[in-house]
């Protein structure tokens, strides 16, 4: 779906086990992922290399989740601490990363989303684009999102709308 | 000083005439009053005196860019507008401005403005892995599951949290037309090493301007522009209106070349003549 200046693609995936069973990833942090409620995934094989590589101002984003998250849900990030590294690309469209969670759980991530560019980020124009993905693991469903960020608040119920015609 | 006077400088900058050495003695009470505030641990009032000393720089630097345009440094103009773009952008998350006060939201507004003429199309744009970096406030290197607890972009004792990159590979270098760095301009090269950018848009506005906070605006639109402008191009060349085909069986056969072209409008009268022929 194409409106304006914004994209949404939903597309089908065949399991969630690639993203959470990476050689990369230690058994221990294995083990914690599988409770996880919601979880910042890398970037893997950009270009030539191999390291999982997250966008410039992860940080930022676990930290803003971490701290307006309900104590029930638990957040995660599928990296050990030694192998967190950013990638920085310095374009003007802002990748807010890459993420997983139930469908139950979508809104309220997204609508934290939304939170985090509208308060948080030090956006220069309300137009400047952001480009996400959410793995949404039981319906095995991956959604990109580019657009605005201020569009980002809104895009819940289209979702909703999109993955119902499907 | 204290806070009411300090609004009413950041508040009166239209009228403010005051000597640098005076300018000197305000940003030193500025830092003296947020340290008094820091010693006293007053976290909120500290931060108070940063967005207050974030106000003085973007208004100096404004001012600045305007005069740098006067005297023809353009590029230096440029750097003094995305440094407004950047100090905005820290500052807003933590100060709102009313009915611009301090002139922030005129600031913006002509800082785009101008932004918007300048014949600047590429920029580099550095790639790279960040793979270490530390906190500005604290200087522990940053972990995720173990942070330092300070917040990019927060305010701590009256300054504030950004991170500093220790390690780095810096892995490619992009073209792009839409950057992060906006000071990173791709110019064309020259002999002489010299900025061949075509600044006439500029010349023309800034000549007309007799204050940094005049307002104008401008308006874009196709007028057709005299052959005369373009004896350099043959019959077969593509044609200067940029449509793909050859001059001879496009533009060279009408009244002119159809270009940009941008018309100017003032709020006070001008004598001279009020639109530009734009022919990049």
């Amino acid at each position: 779906m194409e409106e304006q200046n914004k994209k949404i693609v939903i597309k089908d995936i065949k399991g969630i086990e690639k993203f959470l069973n990476n050689d990369y990833i230690s058994n221990e942090l294995k083990n914690k992922l599988k409770k996880s409620d919601i979880i910042i995934l890398p970037i893997e094989k950009f270009r030539e290399f191999k390291d999982p590589l997250f966008p410039n101002g992860t940080e930022k984003i676990y930290l803003f989740l971490k701290d307006n998250l309900s104590k029930e849900y638990n957040l995660e990030i599928a990296i050990d601490e030694q192998d967190y590294k950013e990638l920085g690309l310095h374009h003007n469209l802002i990748f807010l990363g890459i993420f997983m969670c139930k469908e139950i759980l979508l809104p309220f991530l997204l609508s934290m989303l939304a939170n985090y560019t509208y308060y948080k980020l030090p956006l220069r124009s309300k137009e400047e684009k952001v480009k996400l993905t959410i793995i949404v693991s039981d319906r095995l469903k991956k959604i990109d999102f580019e657009g605005p960020a201020k569009d980002l608040k809104n895009i819940s119920k289209e979702i909703k709308d999109i993955s119902k015609n499907e | 000083m204290n806070e009411v006077e300090i609004l009413e400088y950041l508040k009166g900058l239209e009228n403010r005439d005051i000597s640098p050495k005076e300018e000197n003695t305000f940003t030193n009470n500025l830092k003296e009053i947020k340290q008094n505030f820091v010693k006293d641990n007053n976290q909120q009032k500290a931060k108070k005196i940063w967005c207050y000393e974030q106000i003085y720089n973007v208004q100096n630097i404004y001012l600045s860019a305007f005069e740098l345009m006067k005297k023809n440094k353009f590029y230096e103009a440029w750097q003094n507008f995305e440094q407004i773009e950047i100090k905005l952008s820290f500052l807003y998350p933590h100060f709102k401005e009313k009915n611009n006060e301090f002139y922030l939201k005129l600031i913006l507004e002509y800082t785009r403005k101008f932004q918007s003429l300048y014949p600047y199309k590429f920029f580099i744009s550095t790639e790279e892995i960040i793979k270490e970096k530390e906190c500005s406030i604290c200087g522990k290197k940053i972990s995720l599951r173990n942070h330092c607890g300070h917040i990019p972009g927060e305010i701590y004792d009256g300054e504030m949290c950004l991170r500093r990159i220790t390690k780095v590979d810096f892995i490619g270098v992009s073209l792009v037309n839409s950057p992060d760095r906006k000071y990173a301009v791709a110019f064309p090269s020259t002999s002489e090493g010299a900025d061949s950018f075509d600044y006439k848009l500029l010349k023309y506005l800034i000549n007309l301007l007799e204050s940094p906070f005049e307002k104008w605006n401008y308006k874009w639109s196709k007028r057709r522009h005299p052959h005369s402008f373009f004896k350099d191009i043959t019959p077969n060349d593509n044609c200067p209106c940029e449509s793909g085909k050859k001059y001879v069986d496009c533009c060279l056969n009408e009244k002119g070349v159809l270009r940009p072209h941008c018309q100017f409008y003032f709020y006070k009268e001008k004598k001279e003549k009020m639109d530009f022929e734009y022919c990049y």
